[in-house]
């Protein structure tokens, strides 16, 4: 007898990219729904909520030595106490501050037991302001990470640019982050069902990809900066060598990997194989069966240091055929 | 110099206790009364002196009392607060209930009647503690608020204030004696002492979250709980950390037996009690009661006596334990619902439970737990 999981959508962006607006846009048109907001800083617009939580953005390392495996302390008490209330939320969300590192937010969703036990990060959703963020996502690379750790990207203030500009704006996103869905926006006005309700974390719908996206565009970027690379197989997977392969990959490598998505075929199962992982946190799941027509392993990464032809070779000798 | 020990599951079992026969009797040593869940979440549980009733925070921003008498009384609401009383103790001498709320008030209740004692800009007073001196009417209050901690007197005069934390302030406990504080938090502990206010405070360091701490009774050991599903113990004599790790879960109670021989934690699927007598608890594994299967120990209460320890589990659960002998019994059985407050009365003749759910139980001892 398990409660439905109160979602929670994580909102990141530079300064004045939007995403206050975008906040109080969810919170006018959702009335007569209940949410709870946990803001870092009150900017200058205000929100328009009757909770609003002020956090502290504590970021506490777990004492296994890595830099990477971080959870927001502050986050984790205020979603256990919010949790105890009387309040029925029907959601919360959280805004970062401008210059946030997602990975520690969405990391604490996946290590705390007592978040985990009463509530689900439905999806990240990044704020980026099309007039600035070529020259901004060079100057300061937290930009670049909320870019590339986004489920859903709000291209905002389309109205300032013209057509080769929010052109550029695209390839660069596409180049940070192949897996996210960007929606383009005016004054953050995004279709609010496009935003919510997403279950991007939702291992049953890990890699309902669009298949555009999958398209391979190689437009190489120096090896230092943030890529997607997406690989894929025909050939069915051998489990015992994938995770092996994996797992090793994840342990040395996981400080670069800022998110891992699979949906894998292997070899004697009738069902796909799905999972995900945010650094060095990972989660993974028996997903729906495989339909007859096509049965494609596919794998992407997001990160730094990537090399995709080395990534390759890797994942094409974890097949039967290998 | 660690205690490494890796906890065996299997230990410390309830004898002839098989859990897939669903057989989840009551001890016949524990009268059980049990009140309808309330619906709303439980906070914490403090029993009044004179044992007479138990008060319960909720979530509800409502605060409950029940007779302790087994009448078949049902929870009176005492009071409703303005905001949600997130933490509560004792107040001095044991006479009223001293909470803290997440609207930034530090209030006390006694009988119905709630006072203010102190109030911040609306940051969450999450940590409080009492210490009451001999004389049984005078004593001190702490309150933390994010990095902040104040200790009042009696009086309501603040002792000291101090927010050099590096982060929010997660556990507090005094010194036995009274003399110092402990104030837990990200990378270790700070130790304040009380009577000398040109002492500098001690900082214990070990790295990662503190989430509690506990003074031992005897002031030797200071013991924090850590998000990294493990403990931290120092000897207080010459501040030698020690490692309590291997749990499955992280640790969200600590508790010290009343002699200060054993502190008991939750986070494993046992009650399990750490040896501190003499150096502390190196090289040991520690002692183990009351497996329950798919169950972790979230509540831990030592008996105010005994080498008896309490626990209230993840599916609702309670077992009584004796910590040497390593003996169980089940003092409720399970409701489905996480228990999240657990207290003895003074006399150790009743233990209250309450679980997620907001239903209470009473469990009433019929003879003596240790012979
Ligand atoms: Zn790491
Ligand atoms: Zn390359």
């Amino acid at each position: 007898m398990e409660a439905a999981k109160v979602p929670v959508t994580l909102i990141t962006g530079y300064l004045g990219a939007g995403k206050t607006t975008l906040l109080n846009r969810i919170l006018t048109e959702q009335h007569g729904k209940k949410y709870a907001v946990i803001v870092n800083e009150f900017g200058e617009e205000g929100i328009d909520n009757e909770l609003v939580v002020d956090a502290d953005e504590e970021i506490f390392e777990m004492n296994n030595g890595c830099i990477c495996c971080t959870v927001r302390g502050d986050l984790i008490r205020i979603i256990s106490t919010l949790m105890k209330r009387a309040d029925a939320f029907d959601g919360m969300i959280i805004e970062t501050t401008g210059l946030a590192d997602p990975a520690p937010v969405v990391q604490t969703f996946f290590v705390d037991e007592d978040v985990q036990a009463k509530v689900s990060l439905d999806a990240v959703v990044t704020v980026v302001d099309a007039c600035h963020f070529l020259d901004a996502v060079d100057e300061e690379h937290e930009l670049a990470e909320q870019v590339a750790f986004a489920d859903i990207i709000l291209l905002n203030k389309t109205d300032l640019v013209d057509a080769d500009k929010l052109n550029a704006v695209k390839a660069k996103i596409t180049g940070l982050n192949k897996m996210a869905k960007i929606i383009e926006t005016v004054n953050s006005g995004a279709p609010i069902e496009e935003v919510l309700d997403r279950g991007a974390f939702d291992l049953s719908r890990v890699l309902e990809f669009e298949p555009g996206l999958l398209d391979e565009e190689d437009d190489h970027e120096h090896d230092e900066d943030i890529i997607s690379v997406s690989l894929t197989t025909d050939t069915p997977i051998e489990p015992e060598k994938f995770s092996n392969w994996i797992r090793g990959f994840i342990m040395e490598r996981g400080v670069d990997v800022l998110r891992t998505k699979g949906i894998l075929n292997l070899s004697g199962q009738d069902n796909r194989y799905v999972f995900q992982g945010v650094h060095m946190v990972m989660d993974s799941a028996w997903g729906a069966p495989w339909d007859s027509a096509s049965r494609s392993s596919r794998l992407v990464f997001i990160g730094r240091n990537l090399d995709e032809t080395e990534l390759n070779s890797a994942f094409q000798a974890c097949t039967v055929a290998a | 110099m660690t205690a490494d020990a890796l906890i065996n599951p299997q230990a410390g079992g309830v004898p002839g206790f098989n859990p897939d026969a669903g057989a989840r009797l009551v001890s016949p040593a524990v009268g059980l009364s049990e009140t309808p869940a309330v619906g709303a979440h439980p906070t914490f549980v403090v029993i009044e002196p004179g044992q007479a009733r138990a008060v319960i925070g909720f979530g509800d921003k409502r605060l409950r009392g029940l007779s302790l008498a087994l009448d078949g009384a049902q929870p009176q609401v005492v009071a409703d607060v303005d905001a949600t009383p997130i933490a509560g103790v004792a107040d001095i001498g044991g006479k009223g209930v001293l909470i803290g709320t997440d609207g930034g008030t530090l209030l006390r209740l006694d009988g119905s009647d709630v006072t203010t004692l102190a109030s911040t800009d609306g940051a969450w007073i999450g940590q409080i503690a009492v210490h009451t001196d001999k004389s049984g009417e005078a004593g001190l209050r702490a309150f933390a608020a994010g990095k902040s901690m104040t200790v009042l007197d009696g009086e309501g005069s603040v002792v000291l204030t101090s927010d050099d934390h590096p982060s929010t302030v997660a556990g507090l406990s005094f010194s036995p004696d009274g003399t110092k504080i402990a104030a837990a938090h990200y990378d270790g502990v700070t130790v304040y002492t009380l009577t000398d206010a040109k002492q500098k405070p001690v900082r214990l360091d070990w790295h990662g979250s503190h989430t509690a701490v506990a003074w031992s009774p005897n002031g030797k050991f200071i013991v924090t709980a850590m998000q990294d599903k493990e403990m931290h113990c120092w000897r207080w004599k010459d501040k030698t950390g020690m490692r309590m790790s291997g749990y499955p879960s992280k640790i969200r109670a600590l508790t010290w037996t009343a002699d200060g021989g054993y502190v008991a934690a939750s986070g494993a699927d046992t009650v399990t009690s750490w040896d501190c007598s003499g150096k502390g608890p190196s090289g040991k594994p520690p002692l183990e009661f009351g497996y329950v299967y798919n169950g972790i120990v979230m509540q831990v209460a030592a008996h105010p006596t005994d080498g008896v320890v309490a626990g209230g589990y993840s599916d609702g659960t309670v077992m009584i334990g004796t910590v040497e002998q390593e003996t169980a019994m089940i003092a409720r059985p399970s409701s489905g619902s996480a228990i999240s407050g657990l207290a003895w009365t003074a006399d150790g003749t009743t233990l209250v439970a309450a679980d997620e759910q907001g239903a209470i139980a009473v469990m009433r001892m019929k003879e003596a737990l240790v012979s």
